[in-house]
């Protein structure tokens, strides 16, 4: 029966948004901009029509002797209105009615809530790292200072042994240490004059075997470690390689039309990562130079303060 | 009154204002309000909807007092909408009395 029709799917449609609401107050430009955000759907010429009529009813009703706001409460709600309209137009009016009202704050809101996400999950990732990188630093720091501490402790008796043995007593560090080099050089040459000086060089030999034996050890580890690390490196960047020829392909095939974007985006994440792995590995090589540079900048600092 | 009715009817009363004299919207509420009862916004609406099916066309004209006025005229589909709606609602409420009737006896 065509009579019950529309009101039907009216009536259908006041009772899935939650049917009578509250009409706001709101004055004639408030009522028509509310309005044209439901209508935006509309061409704009459209819009400018049907504004134009409800704005003119609006004045009409004004000048018959109603305020603004009673001329503008009679219309109801604007949503329904809106809807009525929109209906007039074959548009569903849940589309509209649920775009610019519901749909878009969520979206900002969900959007927002990512964003803090991502934020926070980006400051996690850079504390842990950081801190796991400090950690590392800070450990392998402490190691040193520590085999740096053994080697000084086995080293000093043999040195200071060889030093009193030689009769050098007030010497300052630096003194000694010029001295102990002269001495390893010329080790050969003290063998030969008396027990005093067999005894202290072979003291000399002895700490500068340990000292050696440590650096060669550290030496060992640290290039064991990068040597780990280069290959994972390397490893990572060949996958990395391989991930990326296969992507292009299946990209290519993926533009003929094959059914392949799934796989596609599986590859193209395989590649990121292989990437990042990469670049991971390459971090966490231990590069000496830096710091010999930084004591060097320190030592002729040092000079010049001198 | 039942709003469903006042749906149902608000066509035909509307057509049938039309069909009588070209109207602007304004003076076309208030002439349906004098039959039904009806929210004017949702003539708005109705009008849009009929002048998109060529039942009726639109002109502007002149006023003494504020901006031109957009006039309705009920074309010669709208006149042949109006007549099977007329007949429609008169078989319709023919039929729901005759029940009635029937029913009371």
């Amino acid at each position: 029966m065509y009579f019950f029709e529309g009101a039907g799917r009216l009536m259908r449609y006041r009772r899935q948004t939650g049917g009578t609401q509250e009409v706001e107050r709101m004055n004639k430009t408030e009522f028509l901009n509310d309005l044209k955000k439901y209508l935006s759907i509309l061409e704009d010429r459209e819009q400018e029509d049907i504004l134009e009529e409800y704005a003119q009813h609006i004045d009409m009703k004004i000048s018959a002797g109603l305020s603004e706001e009673e001329a503008i409460r009679d219309f109801g709600s604007v949503e329904e209105l809106a809807a009525q309209i929109l209906e007039a137009y074959h548009v569903n009016p849940e589309f509209q009615a649920v775009k610019p009202e519901k749909r878009l704050p969520d979206m900002t809101g969900v959007t927002r809530k990512g964003k803090r996400l991502w934020e926070r999950a980006v400051h996690f990732v850079k504390g842990t790292a950081g801190k796991a990188g400090n950690l590392g630093k800070t450990c392998w720091d402490k190691v040193k200072a520590a085999a740096a501490g053994i080697v000084h402790i086995l080293g000093t008796p043999f040195i200071w042994l060889g030093k009193r043995l030689k009769g050098h007593e007030k010497l300052t560090k630096e003194d000694a240490m010029a001295e102990e080099r002269r001495i390893a050089e010329k080790e050969s040459g003290y063998e030969k004059r008396g027990t005093k000086g067999l005894f202290h060089s072979f003291a000399c030999f002895l700490g500068g075997i340990v000292s050696a034996l440590w650096r060669c050890f550290l030496w060992c580890v640290r290039w064991g470690w990068n040597g780990i690390m280069i290959a994972a490196a390397i490893f990572g960047g060949f996958c990395c390689m391989l991930l990326l020829f296969f992507f292009a392909m299946l990209f290519v095939w993926l533009l003929q039309g094959y059914p392949l974007a799934g796989v596609t985006l599986a590859c193209f994440g395989g590649v990121l990562c292989a990437g990042a792995f990469t670049f991971l590995c390459a971090t966490f090589l231990i590069l000496k130079k830096k710091e010999d540079t930084t004591e060097r900048e320190e030592m002729t600092e040092e000079v010049q303060h001198a | 009154m039942n709003a469903q009715f006042k749906k149902g009817v608000l066509e035909l009363v509307v057509l049938e204002s039309v069909r009588k004299r070209d109207m602007y919207g304004y003076e076309l509420v208030e002439e349906v309000s004098k039959v039904i009862d009806v929210n004017e916004g949702t003539i708005y609406p109705l009008l849009k909807r009929m002048t998109n099916e060529r039942y009726f066309e639109t002109y502007l004209r002149e006023s003494t007092e504020g901006p031109p006025r957009k006039y309705y005229h009920l074309t010669a589909a709208g006149v042949l909408y109006r007549d099977s709606l007329e007949k429609e609602w008169n078989e319709f409420q023919e039929r729901v009395c005759t029940f009635l009737r029937e029913q009371a006896d």
